[in-house]
């Protein structure tokens, strides 16, 4: 355990309170970004690269919701909506021949004004009046761009690629990449794969950018006045506006930020997935979001990555790897038991059905999810030998109503 | 903007309101099922300060149940009682698991475990489905009772299975209003609805008459659910759809949250205002689709507070 000598006031409020956050926050950067270099050198494939482009952006997005759903305690069905809101923004301003940097930051600007519109009316009615009109609002998006004629109506359309071979990030990553690979420079087919991959890398470090930008966001909301104000809304609106807060601004203060958070995951998504349909705005996307958050832990930063890595870990890789070895198993000769299994872990969903028992089991067991988990084992090492599960023993109490209006 | 207004200048209203009855009438109906949903949402609201959003999804569930007793050969009367019998037990079954144990918790983690309960039954409904039958639950139907050809009344022809639905739902929300308002067991769970700490005070047993309102709210969405699923096809995103569960969420706030009353009479408004836009011709398909959304907007610029709001801002 570290034992700090404050020299000055800031030492309170310091983004990074003592060497070991450095340490700490250099590592994991590092981490992140030597691992597409990892991947190159040991020649992973594309879709192990994609399914971590998509943990960070299912990080962006769930941090965004984080600040609606885990400081701000208000709950929205239909996150999805501004994750698609996000990528058919982008491509429509695209599409009129708006630069793509600028376009780049419009879209989050103008998505998250709109979120703080859509929320401010709302909000004049009773509770969870939010949850469901964001869930209508979502439906009514769905069949909108479903109408959308430009934008490829029912069928969607394609993205082009998110870095071409004129960009500046293709002239640092092909010596590296041709380092690392048995790439061919004078080999026509080897340049055309080698500007493909970079694409996808382009992609991954745009949005490991985008996502240290927003914890740092985060990370400042929590220390500032604005984020003291949401989490105050959170613990009682009743208190929050005897202090004199006014609670339907704050509350679409935070929805408009987590809208524009959303858009901005929306927008590498769309990349990573190569296309955009009506379809992917869907319930499942915005619950899932909401779960997310939840399996994280409400009201912490790390929750909404912990809970991205665990959902993606879960659906998309540990479901169609045993999947995989439980065919392979009945096709050596597994018998009847080999090949029920391989069948039951190929029903579509089902990774979906286990996160969604994974969070019933969280909620009940460590309602703070699983940084609550995190936090606990540091305590363990930290107060080694004397850790006392008391510690972090939760008050209950009986519901009082807390109906305003 | 313009052009999506046209279609109501240009309508032949004479002929639409020769109509009206008749849309009134399978406005009701619908408009009941809503109710009905409605209902049960409210009442959970009220007797046990859970939002519950897998109210929609309990509702899929006992659809899907009667699917199952139909397959099994029951006549449509005892696959009614049946799945009102077993989703109301799973409704109980809800509360002593679940929600007993989250009494004391923040109320955001009790919304959370609807949402994921309501989740985890419609994919759990899929894969079911897939496991009996290999594939994934179509559009869906449960036969409905042969009760003859359309009747007339007052030059007003009506679906026979319409006045079936509009009767049984008033007598069960009239029972319901009565059974809350007159019962010793009724007021006793307003009273735990108003405090629950004074009501324990009192003597009532607060843990009991929460499992009760569970298994009632269960059975009331599953009463819904079979008549939704004679009337009309139904997959398993039926809960949160906008034919089903959500337009019961959308007149549940319509109705001031809170407000038994007001859900019933929000959720019959709707059904009318949905059937009377859906039955103009050349209405945008964004609009006529989207009529809970646009008179949900309408309610909240008009009167905030819902229609039928009651309740006070808490005092300290």
């Amino acid at each position: 355990m570290k034992f700090l000598f404050k020299q000055s006031y800031d030492d309170d409020i310091k983004l990074l309170k003592h060497s070991g956050y450095i340490r700490a926050s250099a590592f994991f950067f590092l981490l992140a970004a030597l691992l597409p270099i990892y991947f190159m050198w040991a020649g992973v494939d594309a879709t192990t690269l994609k399914h971590v482009i998509h943990i960070l952006i299912l990080s962006i997005c769930a941090s965004g919701l984080m600040i609606l759903t885990g400081f701000t305690g208000q709950v929205s069905l239909g996150h999805g909506a501004f994750f698609a809101l996000g990528a058919y923004g982008m491509h429509f301003l695209l599409k009129m021949g708006v630069p793509w940097h600028f376009s780049f930051f419009l879209t989050p600007l103008i998505i998250g004004l709109f979120g703080y519109i859509i929320a401010r009316p709302t909000l004049r009615m009773s509770g969870v009046t939010l949850a469901i009109t964001t869930l209508l609002f979502m439906l009514f998006i769905e069949q909108a761009f479903k109408q959308w004629g430009v934008m490829g109506g029912g069928n969607g359309f394609k993205t082009p690629k998110f870095s071409d071979k004129e960009s500046w990030f293709f002239f640092v990553f092909q010596p590296i990449a041709a380092a690392l690979t048995d790439h061919d420079p004078e080999n026509r087919r080897d340049v055309l794969l080698l500007a493909r991959s970079a694409s996808k890398y382009a992609l991954y470090y745009g949005a490991l950018l985008t996502l240290v930008f927003v914890i740092w966001i985060m990370n400042n909301l929590v220390r500032s006045r604005l984020g003291r104000t949401l989490i105050a809304i959170r613990d009682s609106e009743v208190s929050a506006r005897s202090m004199g807060v006014h609670l339907n601004h704050y509350k679409s203060l935070s929805m408009g930020l987590s809208a524009a958070i959303g858009a901005l995951a929306g927008i590498f998504n769309s990349y990573n997935d190569g296309f955009v349909s009506p379809e992917s705005v869907n319930f499942i996307t915005s619950i899932v979001l909401l779960l997310i958050v939840v399996v994280g832990g409400l009201g912490s930063i790390h929750g909404a990555i912990f809970g991205a890595i665990t959902y993606v870990f879960l659906r998309e890789i540990l479901f169609p790897e045993l999947a995989d070895f439980f065919q392979a198993w009945a096709n050596n000769g597994g018998g009847q038991v080999a090949e029920s299994l391989a069948w039951f872990f190929n029903i579509g969903g089902l990774g979906d059905i286990f996160f969604a028992a994974l969070v019933l089991l969280i909620l009940f067991y460590e309602p703070l999810g699983l940084y609550a988990r995190w936090k606990k084992t540091e305590a363990f090492f930290q107060t080694f030998p004397f850790y006392r599960a008391g510690t972090f023993k939760r008050q209950r109490s009986y519901n009082k109503t807390e109906r305003l209006k | 903007m313009l052009e999506a207004l046209t279609p109501f200048l240009t309508q032949d209203w004479i002929a639409v309101f020769n109509d009206l009855p008749q849309i009134i009438v399978a406005g009701l109906a619908t408009g009941f099922q809503y109710a009905l949903i409605a209902f049960g949402f409210v009442l959970i609201y009220r007797a046990t300060e859970t939002v519950n959003f897998a109210q929609g999804d309990i509702m899929m569930l006992a659809m899907f149940v009667g699917l199952g007793l139909q397959a099994l050969g029951a006549p449509w009367y005892f696959v009614m009682i049946g799945a009102i019998i077993l989703v109301g037990l799973f409704g109980a079954g809800l509360d002593l698991l679940v929600f007993r144990h989250m009494a004391g918790q923040s109320p955001l983690a009790t919304v959370i475990i609807t949402i994921a309960i309501g989740f985890v039954l419609r994919l759990g409904v899929d894969a079911v489905t897939y496991f009996m039958q290999g594939k994934f639950p179509q559009e869906e139907s449960l036969s409905p009772p042969d009760l003859g050809d359309q009747i007339s009344i007052l030059g007003v022809s009506i679906d026979p299975f319409d006045i079936l639905l509009i009767a049984g739902a008033l007598i069960v929300v009239i029972g319901l209003f009565f059974f809350l308002s007159r019962t010793r067991m009724g007021i006793a769970i307003q009273a735990s609805s108003q405090n629950q700490l004074a009501a324990y005070y009192q003597g009532i047993n607060v843990r009991s008459l929460n499992t009760l309102v569970w298994t009632l709210a269960a059975a009331i969405s599953a009463f819904a659910g079979i008549l939704f699923a004679m009337s009309k096809t139904f997959t398993s995103s039926v809960g949160l759809s906008l034919t089903g569960g959500i337009m019961a969420y959308a007149a549940a706030v319509i109705g001031g949250l809170g407000s038994l009353q007001g859900a019933v009479l929000a959720a019959l408004m709707l059904g009318v205002v949905d059937n009377f836009v859906k039955t103009l011709s050349g209405v945008h398909p964004l609009i006529s689709a989207n009529a809970g959304l646009i008179f949900l907007l309408i309610v909240i610029i008009v009167k905030p507070s819902g229609l039928f709001s009651q309740t006070q801002a808490k005092k300290v």
